[in-house]
């Protein structure tokens, strides 16, 4: 109890009794005035400000300052339950100290040695600082970028980035990315974890794989080249990044194999069509080299969402796809939730060529309507935003270090980017913004696209002849479906379009487009796209990031004659299909009276067969300037022989008919490519033969390329002394191939390969394909390699290949009733994530039996391994893919095999019981005389070639 | 009048208790929200309409910090001379409150406050605040209430257009109209 005494004496306290007992609360004092002085020294030397030190900075960071300390005090405990992964850094004294001193220095730092943990397991990793703006460096929180050592992978990744994500709302990309994800689009992980450094929590970070061959592998496409587009160089002539018109910008990043790795054709050939290209030079490569819908996909989201990030400097990531030659967009920092009006905040060169060529803008903004109205709806992103911060929240409440910029208004970018101690409530206030911005944005953008932008008028030609001009505007074009024209005659009449585009009418030279009978509605059946034009404007705030041009929509004219036989026509009705909506817009035009002919206000739209410049005035050439889509053809080949020289190309608007008995003869190296349908409909006695036509060279290939090809069906057909095909950029291993398609049908095919090739049958992308009693021999490589491929397989017969019979790779496959006899290395190998159900299937003289690794599982079932030194081996080496691998095997028979089951740690070989002898009966009597057709074991026995030794093949 | 021995403090207690008072002092002005974060929230919290109407202290302080700082302004008003700041589309508002901002000076730059929509609903008070002053009118369905912009300044110009509430028994009628807040010139 305190007495009056000693308060009497605490008033009377002396000078020198005082000062003992005040120097704590001035050295407080004195402490926090020292730390806010030099916080905000550090803050203006890393921003370059002179920024005066008044009361009102110092009163914001002293704020700071005391809500920090003050939130260590209350700060909860990370919860037990918390979802998200946590990551624990350990590093030397000595290497933090390294690490800490790179902090000074320009530049990327070195990266010092460290450890990682994660779920238990350890990792040798290097780890550096990265990221040059304040808030990756100057508080506690410091990205990083780790790269795991010795080849090792942390969930398929080998080098990821620790950002402190400092933007008040924090899930800007995360949400992004989860919509370029859930797309088809290639995109790396992006989510929150916890990291503890030296045993320290240091709170929530942002987890950003890079993208290299674990996320193609991941996104389910072929390991092979990416590009990585960042530059600092400015062009000289303009304001404007030089990426776009220099190479040396960009990187390759990740390759095919090691005779790819310095193989830069694909960029060079890229960037001489941007930068050098004719219109019509550019539309042709795009429609060839360039994944156009994944494109305007990864556009459509910049569009959404107000990015501003991939632009004349930085932030372009492309990935070639060997197997179907075109280049597609690895969806990375996107930022985003911004609004300014108009559709793309940026317009880079290669954005600006897609959308000067016809037909890229339709497919984009029909996207980013779909976007709008479904899973980037306000609703929606709002959902996703909740459920995301919902999972964080718990984190962030335990994180000593939570903080964000952007939490005083835009009075100065040194207010701006201040980085500062984050709440809830603050958040809470924060997303608000956002998605109240994201809102606005949406309204925009869904009030253009959902706005009317035809216009139709007429003019009278003279005779029965009338003039219609269809002029469209905006964001939306149009599909002609269909006219109805009304006149007092029942009288046949024609529509020809303007195609030379010279306002007159010429029956001789204009096209025909439509003829019908008046009152009957007509479908025309060319030139029905009608789009907007488009213009190239100077930019009011040009800056090398953002270039100095943008585009802007601008009226396009479209010209008919319609000239009725017997009478004048009075007014038509048009059907007009929107192409981003998908509904219909009705146009009622009179042409009773005739009016003055519409006058082309807009200047002269480019050539197409000039390379633009790209700079302000220039237009997109009016779509009449291009040839238009070919109708659908159908192409006769055969009965007979048939020789092809030089191979031929089918055109994705013509369906091949190979008629039975055609023999097809090609030229050396000679291939025959088919882009769209092609039927092949061999019988027993007539089937359909492609062969060599110079019997000592062999020609080149056979392959089905793209999704136009789908539905093909190739009935008893032979191919004879093929090597490989040739087509564009696309990469062909093997003697016939078929990429990017669906639904495709191989029957009573016999195919064999000779030295000149790889495989001799690969596909890759390629749903529903099924391939029913398939003969292939021979083939240096594999007999049948199938890449991210699904269906169904029965009756195969592969024999005498040189690495594995069946090759597989990300595939979802039946096969059954197969014999595959004289495998050098593997009779099956399923890998990366493959899942195979097998039935009756004989392999037999290969060295392993049934492979499988990387995650794949292989359900066997009534099936025979014959004189393998392996019948059934799981292998877990390869890191690209979490979990091991299994294979389950019911009614085996594994005769004459060194080993029946060799399980890698971590998988598993499930087998019952295991049939060692060949007997005539139960299972093995109906793989016998239905799969092999035989009668006897003797008569398979004397086919099998001798068992081949351990040496070589794949390691467990 | 000398104080009394025993009633002195002593030099100690002075130097204690003036220091306790400076740290505490110090600690109360750091742990004051700052300025520019209560105005970041108000820009924020209007523009979303997600609050009450300012309060004198609140309007006054919005008003120095866009003097104080041009770049506010222009954030403000995004390019433009002139604007709504808060929640409005298209010049309909939804609160009791419109917040506008003038750039510079224009002799004719005036407020019209218009009111559309069915039923009778009476006259709804209006009151139009300055840094300078405040004027006071009312507006019905269909009659425009036109204010002429004072002048004087200060620039840039924080207005406010509060409404009055209605009685509760005139809510219903008043429910189904609409309250469009404009800035004009006048000829």
């Amino acid at each position: 109890m305190i007495s009056v005494r000693w308060l009497y004496q605490l008033y009377k306290l002396t000078w020198f009794a005082g000062a003992i007992l005040a120097l704590p609360f001035v050295l407080l004092v004195a402490w926090y005035g020292w730390s806010v002085y030099a916080d905000v020294d550090r803050y203006r030397r890393a921003l370059k400000s002179r920024e005066p030190l008044s009361a009102e900075l110092f009163q914001i960071f002293l704020h700071d300052e005391l809500v920090r300390d003050l939130h260590r005090f209350t700060l909860p405990s990370r919860p037990s339950t918390s979802v998200l992964p946590t990551l624990e850094l350990s590093l030397t004294r000595a290497k933090l100290d390294e690490l800490r001193s790179q902090l000074s220095k320009p530049g990327a730092g070195v990266y010092v040695d460290a450890t990682l943990k994660k779920d238990d397991e350890v990792y040798k990793v290097g780890v550096r600082y990265r990221g040059g703006q304040p808030w990756h460096r100057l508080g506690a929180q410091k990205s990083m970028k780790v790269h795991l050592e010795s080849g090792a992978l942390l969930d398929g990744v080998r080098v990821f980035n620790l950002l402190n994500d400092v933007t008040p709302f924090g899930l800007e990309d995360q949400i992004i990315l989860d919509l370029a994800r859930e797309a088809g689009l290639l995109a790396p992980e992006y989510e929150p974890v916890w990291v503890r450094i030296n045993n320290s929590d240091m709170g929530v970070y942002r987890y950003e794989a890079q993208p290299e061959e674990g996320l193609l592998r991941r996104g389910r496409r072929y390991p092979a080249s990416i590009f990585s587009g960042d530059t600092d160089v400015v062009r000289k002539d303009r304001v404007a990044g030089a990426l776009f018109w220099e190479q040396s910008g960009w990187t390759k990043v990740a390759w095919k194999d090691e005779a790819h790795r310095n193989d830069a054709g694909e960029i060079e050939r890229f960037l001489q069509a941007v930068g050098a290209s004719t219109h019509r030079e550019f539309a042709r490569y795009v429609n060839e080299n360039v994944n156009l819908e994944r494109y305007a996909a990864f556009d459509a989201l910049d569009v959404v969402f107000g990015g501003a990030e991939h632009d004349y400097l930085t932030n372009h990531k492309l990935y070639f796809d060997p197997y179907v030659g075109k280049l597609e967009p690895v969806a990375w920092s996107f930022r985003g939730f911004q609004h300014e009006p108009m559709l793309n905040l940026v317009d880079n060169p290669l954005l600006i060529r897609l959308k000067l060529t016809p037909g890229y803008l339709a497919i984009r903004n029909r996207l980013v309507y779909e976007l709008l109205t479904g899973k980037a709806s306000v609703p929606e992103v709002r959902a996703r935003a909740a459920r995301a911060f919902r999972r964080v929240a718990p984190d962030l409440s335990a994180d000593p270090y939570w903080d964000a910029y952007k939490l005083l208004p835009r009075v100065s970018r040194f207010y701006r980017f201040m980085s500062r101690p984050m709440s809830k409530a603050k958040w809470a206030l924060a997303a608000e913004a956002e998605i109240e911005t994201f809102a606005n944005r949406s309204r925009y953008l869904l009030n253009l696209l959902e706005a009317r932008t035809v216009s139709a008028a007429s003019a009278w030609v003279g005779g029965n002849v009338a003039a219609l001009v269809l002029t469209v505007d905006g964001q939306v074009g149009y599909a002609f479906n269909e006219l109805t024209l009304h006149a007092p005659c029942r009288s046949p009449f024609v529509v020809h379009a303007d195609s030379d585009r010279d306002g007159r009418y010429d029956p001789t030279r204009d096209t025909l487009v439509a003829s019908g009978k008046v009152g009957v509605g007509t479908a025309p059946f060319h030139y029905v796209d009608l789009a907007p034009g488009l213009t190239l404007v100077a930019r009011s705030d040009n800056q090398p990031k953002r270039g100095d041009v943008r585009t802007e929509a601008t009226p396009e004219h479209y010209r008919y004659f319609v000239a009725v036989r017997d009478c004048r026509p009075t007014s038509a009705d048009l059907d007009l299909g929107n192409t981003v909506t998908r509904g219909s817009t009705r146009v009622h035009v009179d042409l009773v009276a005739p009016r003055a002919a519409v006058e082309e206000r807009t200047a002269p739209a480019a050539v197409a067969d000039l390379a633009p410049a790209l700079a302000a005035g220039e237009k997109a050439p009016h779509p009449w300037e291009y040839p238009p889509r070919p109708a659908n053809t159908v192409v006769r080949l055969g009965p007979g022989v048939v020789r092809l020289e030089t191979g031929r190309v089918f055109a994705t608007h013509e369906a091949v008919l190979l008629e039975a008995g055609t023999r097809l003869l090609l030229g050396p190296g000679a291939s025959l490519v088919f882009l769209g349908p092609v039927t092949a409909d061999g019988s027993v006695l007539e089937p359909v033969v492609i062969g060599r036509l110079d019997p000592a060279q062999p020609f080149g290939g056979v392959a089905l390329q793209g999704q136009q090809t789908a539905g093909s069906r190739l009935v008893y057909v032979r191919v004879e002394g093929g090597s490989r095909a040739s087509y564009a950029d696309v990469d062909y291993d093997a003697v016939l191939g078929i990429h990017d398609t669906h639904d495709v049908t191989l029957r009573d095919f016999v195919i064999a390969g000779d030295g000149a090739t790889d495989d001799v049958v690969h596909a890759a992308y390629v749903t529903a394909l099924t391939l029913h009693e398939l003969e292939v021999s021979g083939g240096p490589q594999d007999g049948i390699d199938l890449e991210f491929v699904s269906g169904d397989l029965r009756g195969l017969r592969v024999a005498n290949s040189g690495d594995d019979c069946l090759d597989l790779m990300g595939v979802q496959l039946r096969l059954a009733d197969s014999v595959l006899l004289g495998c050098s290395n593997n009779g099956i190998s399923a890998g990366e994530e493959s899942a195979v159900a097998a039935n009756g299937v004989v392999v037999a003289g290969a060295k392993v039996g049934v492979l499988a690794k990387n995650h794949s599982e292989v359900r066997l079932n009534r099936s025979l391994v014959y004189q393998a030194s392996e019948a059934l081996r799981t292998n877990r080496r390869e890191m690209h893919y979490a979990g091991g691998s299994s294979i389950g095997a019911s009614d085996l028979a594994a005769v004459g095999c060194g080993v029946v089951a060799n399980a890698a740690k971590n998988t598993t070989i499930d087998v019952g019981y295991v049939q060692t002898d060949l007997v005539e009966s139960g299972s093995l009597n109906h793989i016998l005389e239905q799969v092999l057709r035989l009668s006897a074991w003797a008569e398979f026995e004397a086919q099998v070639p001798p068992r081949v030794s351990l040496d070589g093949g794949e390691a467990p | 009048m000398s104080i009394p021995y025993r009633a002195r403090p002593g030099a100690g207690f002075v130097l204690v208790t003036l220091c306790l008072g400076a740290a505490a002092a110090l600690s109360a002005w750091g742990l004051k929200k700052p300025t520019l974060e209560r105005v970041w929230e108000m820009q924020i919290q209007l523009g979303l309409g997600a609050r009450k109407a300012l309060s004198a202290a609140e309007f006054d302080l919005l008003q120095q910090t866009m003097l104080r700082y041009p770049e506010l302004v222009d954030n403000l008003l995004e390019g433009r001379e002139r604007g709504i700041i808060s929640a409005n589309e298209d010049g309909v508002v939804e609160k009791d409150y419109a917040y506008l901002v003038v750039r510079g000076p224009r002799p004719n730059a005036a407020v019209e406050i218009g009111r559309t929509g069915t039923g009778r609903g009476g006259n709804i008070g209006v009151r139009l605040k300055t840094a300078t002053g405040t004027s006071r009118g009312a507006t019905s369905v269909g009659e425009k209430l036109v204010w002429r912009l004072p002048p004087e300044g200060p620039f840039p110009q924080l207005v406010e257009v509060r409404l009055d509430k209605p009685a509760k028994k005139k809510k219903r009628r008043q429910r189904d109209q609409v309250v469009i807040v404009r800035l004009v010139e006048l000829p």
